[in-house]
């Protein structure tokens, strides 16, 4: 196996990725709906927010895109909900976050209203790894729409802070079942130890 | 106009009242592949008996839609014979746990249009004139006509049975609630794989006020009918 790629042997409920190593410049990294508004329905979001700062350091030291998702109300919402309007004070991203680039959604599913479908086809990115304000709520939906589209995702646990605790565990109990039907799920210790591992550059290739 | 609905968090609909012409029940995947003898779940050794248990109310509920003129929306999960529909990382996911998405079972080729597995079960089975949504993957929002259908009918509230209650149902729900639809789903007409993930994907729908709609027992919504529960 190439050292030249990032894998993930420990995750559940196998060792992502499905095909072997991810490579810098076909992954990213997402960190969803880390917004002033989540924070105070997430009771772990400062420790969370910590964990992921770490995280988006070791990605990009590693070469991965940064991609931070803004999660805005649809306009299409008459029923008022988890999300902040866009433009208020609890849209912004949280201080600190400093993603390569954000991408507007308009619903809880950072593909929903927003271009982030596209935006990582043109970055010929495949493979995501996931984290965020709100395991249960945005990162979930975000997490099943891209893999409906075929994205290979990992979702960093204890990157992820939850809306409603008493669902967390089930939460990732559900990305596990048959195999992995979301994908698959680590802590966020040993996807930083995989990048610190791991070179940016893609392997070789096989002639 | 009906009244609203007896729902946790919060009364159904939030806007007070429902229009039966405007309000779709969606059936997802009642398909052999997920609750039948030889299916895919069956074939990645689950209990079938959580995935059916759904069956009989929603048996009851599709009979009191049709009689108020609810449109009536079914979904089913399944590929192109060819397979070309299929991301890589799926087949490869399920070959794993050897119920590989093609291979031959005794249903016919697992989660392929147009075999035993794909079909919807009798119970609940379409009749002629209602729309059946097929989808290559969880939700039935992406790469289907679904949002068409909807919209172009006017349908502007969505009351939900099927399963997988923490997969292709919630997953549909979140879809259908972020494009501004008003959800309900009848907690006795769904199942999942799991009990405690049926029961945790029920809570997910009720958390923080209601983020993806309300949740009630069928009974509740068949009174509002003026249906009998039984």
């Amino acid at each position: 196996m190439t050292a030249l790629g990032l894998a993930v042997p420990s995750s559940e409920p196998y060792p992502w990725p499905y095909d072997e190593a991810a490579v810098a410049d076909r992954t990213a990294l997402v960190v969803v709906a880390a917004q002033e508004g989540l924070v105070p329905r997430c009771a772990a979001a400062p420790a969370t927010l910590g964990i992921i700062a770490e995280l988006t350091a070791a990605a990009r030291a590693w070469g991965a895109t940064v991609v931070a998702t803004r999660h805005a109300a649809s306009p299409a919402q008459r029923r008022p909900g988890l999300l902040p309007r866009a433009g208020t004070a609890g849209w912004n991203l949280v201080a600190g976050i400093e993603p390569d680039c954000v991408v507007d959604a308009f619903g809880v599913d950072g593909f929903t209203g927003s271009p982030l479908a596209e935006h990582l086809a043109g970055l010929d990115v495949d493979h995501l790894l996931l984290c965020g304000l709100g395991l249960e709520g945005p990162v979930h939906s975000t997490m099943r729409s891209a893999n409906d589209r075929g994205l290979e995702c990992l979702l960093v646990v204890d990157a992820c802070a939850s809306l409603d605790p008493s669902v967390a565990d089930a939460a990732v109990r559900m990305i596990e079942m048959s195999g992995g039907i979301f994908g698959a799920v680590a802590p966020s210790s040993e996807v930083r130890r995989a990048l610190t591992l791991t070179g940016p550059l893609s392997p070789p290739l096989e002639v | 106009m009906f009244g609203p609905v007896e729902a946790e968090p919060y009364v159904w609909p939030f806007d007070g009242g429902f229009d039966a012409a405007r309000t779709a029940m969606i059936n997802i995947d009642w398909q052999v592949d997920f609750c039948g003898p030889g299916g895919y779940v069956d074939a990645m050794g689950y209990d079938l008996k959580l995935t059916r248990a759904g069956l009989e109310p929603t048996a009851r509920v599709l009979a009191a839609a049709r009689a108020v003129g609810m449109p009536v929306v079914h979904t089913r999960e399944g590929h192109l014979p060819s397979m070309v529909d299929c991301p890589a990382n799926k087949l490869w996911r399920s070959k794993r746990i050897g119920a590989g998405i093609g291979d031959p079972g005794p249903c016919g080729r697992i989660l392929v249009r147009g075999e035993v597995g794909w079909d919807i079960v009798p119970e609940v089975a379409p009749i002629d004139g209602e729309v059946i949504i097929d989808k290559p993957g969880k939700g039935a929002f992406y790469a289907t006509e679904l949002d068409l259908v909807l919209r172009s009918q006017g349908v502007t509230h969505l009351v939900f049975t099927g399963i997988t209650t923490d997969v292709c149902v919630h997953t549909t729900m979140r879809e259908a609630n972020d494009r501004g639809y008003e959800c309900l789903l009848l907690e006795d007409c769904t199942g999942a794989t799991e009990y405690g993930n049926y029961l945790a994907a029920l809570q997910m729908v009720k958390m923080q006020g209601g983020v993806f709609g309300a949740v009630a027992p069928s009974s509740a919504f068949l009174a509002t009918l003026g249906k009998p529960g039984k």
